[in-house]
């Protein structure tokens, strides 16, 4: 599997707390990457490290590698280039208060591009690509509010895909919604991994075990091991990763 | 701390009973093993009834697993150990068929005039009833190597019933007469061969509980032949 993210000797503190401890993985490229373990252990705090999010926390202290494509996304990248090809979606919907239609093109228009045809094609593109543009190709002018929460968290997904990333990270983004619109969401990611790559944090063992391809389990900021999802799932190396995934871990 | 009490309860529950249905194979063999060359019909009688009662242990063990399984979504070790009980307890429910197979016949020899029969049934009874017990052992102990072994005992058993099958071929072409008894000796070796390839199933699943690897066991003879026709394939 090549490897789209190299992470080396990655530690991270918070004031005096290290919240990452010497972490090196890589991410491979067009797969699912899940980072799964308990609540505190890091992975959402990883999960920062790979589009700088980080960097708004006072006090955050960053010590080691990230790579993107070969590049190091803290010395040789602008932040503002870094999060066009490193796109997240939250795990609250979070759409402005905007129609759906500028929601899309919010990013696009960031990035210079004013041409209403080449807006309307990308806004067609992303909302295909989220799987919302046959629920609201006739409604691209209402208020992005008004759609669901499961719409809202796809419209989030085609907000992200409208700048054309190359990395989407998705923090615990189906935590808040019903299975259905939970397995359109899950649908979409194993149709988008074509394009991207996506890193996903998530509780849901469930759900991690389904879609993802790889599997890192953080214990205390730790990473404690990775590797394809089938193997962790089926035959853990770690006895803690064991516990954790069989719900042993108290 | 310790978590999931219920379902930790529920699994040590399966994983008993599957013991215990362990046990009755044992119990059936070896009354088997017993009522063969004596053609005891009282033994024989126990073992078919016996059979029910094992049926009834696999049936209920396969419902405890299916709901187990959809109620907890086991993974890792508990998950392996569940999909290799559902396996494990459908070769002992085969062993015990094979056994009340050869207590039919049974039933029938001791009406019938006595033949003489090969001595290497005696052999091939003992290596067979020697593989199911390590193989249990193996289950209780989750002895990797154990379950091995028991694994290459299959060839033993294997070829010491191609000598007994070649043998009663013989004895019927002798006499002729007797075929009926032959036949039912013919097909009880034949049950005794599958008894231990039952038991060299349930060892790879051992395996597979312990260390996730996949170890299924293809015999020699079948890899043999079927390189064999794949090169007589080619030829043509």
């Amino acid at each position: 599997m090549a490897s789209i993210i190299e992470v080396k000797h990655l530690n991270l503190w918070y004031g005096d707390h290290q919240a990452l401890k010497d972490i090196n993985i890589d991410i491979p490229e067009h797969k699912i990457t899940a980072l799964i373990g308990p609540s505190g252990c890091g992975k959402s705090t990883f999960m920062k490290t790979l589009n700088r999010m980080n960097d708004l926390v006072k006090n955050c202290r960053i010590e080691g590698d990230v790579r993107l494509n070969g590049h190091d996304i803290y010395k040789d990248m602008d932040v503002n280039v870094l999060r066009k090809h490193v796109g997240m979606v939250f795990q609250k919907a979070n759409p402005f208060p905007m129609s759906i239609y500028d929601n899309i093109a919010y990013g696009p228009r960031i990035h210079g591009i004013r041409n209403k045809a080449q807006l309307d094609e990308i806004v067609e593109r992303s909302l295909k690509q989220a799987a919302l543009w046959d629920e609201c190709k006739d409604r691209l002018k209402q208020n992005a509010l008004g759609m669901s929460g499961g719409q809202q968290q796809r419209l989030c997904i085609a907000r992200a895909v409208a700048v054309e990333p190359t990395v989407l990270l998705m923090d615990e983004s189906t935590s808040a919604l019903d299975p259905i619109s939970t397995a359109k969401i899950e649908e979409l990611c194993t149709e988008l991994k074509e394009n991207y790559t996506i890193v996903m944090v998530t509780h849901n063992m469930q759900q991690a075990n389904r879609i993802s391809d790889v599997t890192a389990f953080f214990l205390l900021g730790e990473l404690i091991e990775v590797g394809e999802t089938k193997d962790v799932f089926l035959n853990p190396k770690n006895p803690k990763t064991e516990e954790y995934i069989s719900g042993r871990f108290g | 701390m310790a978590v999931r009490k219920e379902y930790d309860e529920e699994l040590q529950k399966i994983y008993g009973n599957v013991r215990l249905m362990g046990m009755e194979i044992i119990q059936a063999l070896d009354t088997m093993i017993y009522a063969f060359p004596r053609l005891d019909v009282d033994s024989a009688n126990r073992i078919i009834a016996n059979d029910v009662k094992i049926d009834q242990m696999e049936s209920e063990i396969e419902e405890a697993c299916i709901a187990i399984v959809v109620k907890q979504q086991p993974v890792a070790s508990d998950w392996r150990r569940l999909a290799s009980y559902m396996r494990m307890i459908s070769d002992m429910e085969r062993m015990s068929d094979n056994c009340s197979d050869i207590s039919l016949f049974i039933k029938k020899l001791a009406d019938m005039p006595r033949v003489p029969i090969p001595e290497e049934f005696q052999k091939m009874a003992e290596t067979m009833r020697d593989m199911v017990t390590r193989t249990i052992h193996s289950f209780l102990t989750s002895d990797v190597e154990l379950a091995e072994m028991t694994i290459e005992k299959d060839d033993i058993v294997d070829r010491d019933c191609d000598i007994i099958m070649a043998k009663i071929a013989e004895l019927i072409k002798k006499e002729p007469d007797k075929v009926e008894q032959y036949l039912y000796y013919f097909l009880a070796a034949k049950y005794m061969e599958r008894i231990a390839d039952h038991a060299a199933s349930i060892a790879a699943w051992i395996k597979f509980i312990v260390n996730g690897k996949f170890g299924m066991k293809y015999t020699d003879r079948y890899r043999n032949e079927a390189e064999k026709i794949k090169a007589e394939t080619k030829e043509k």
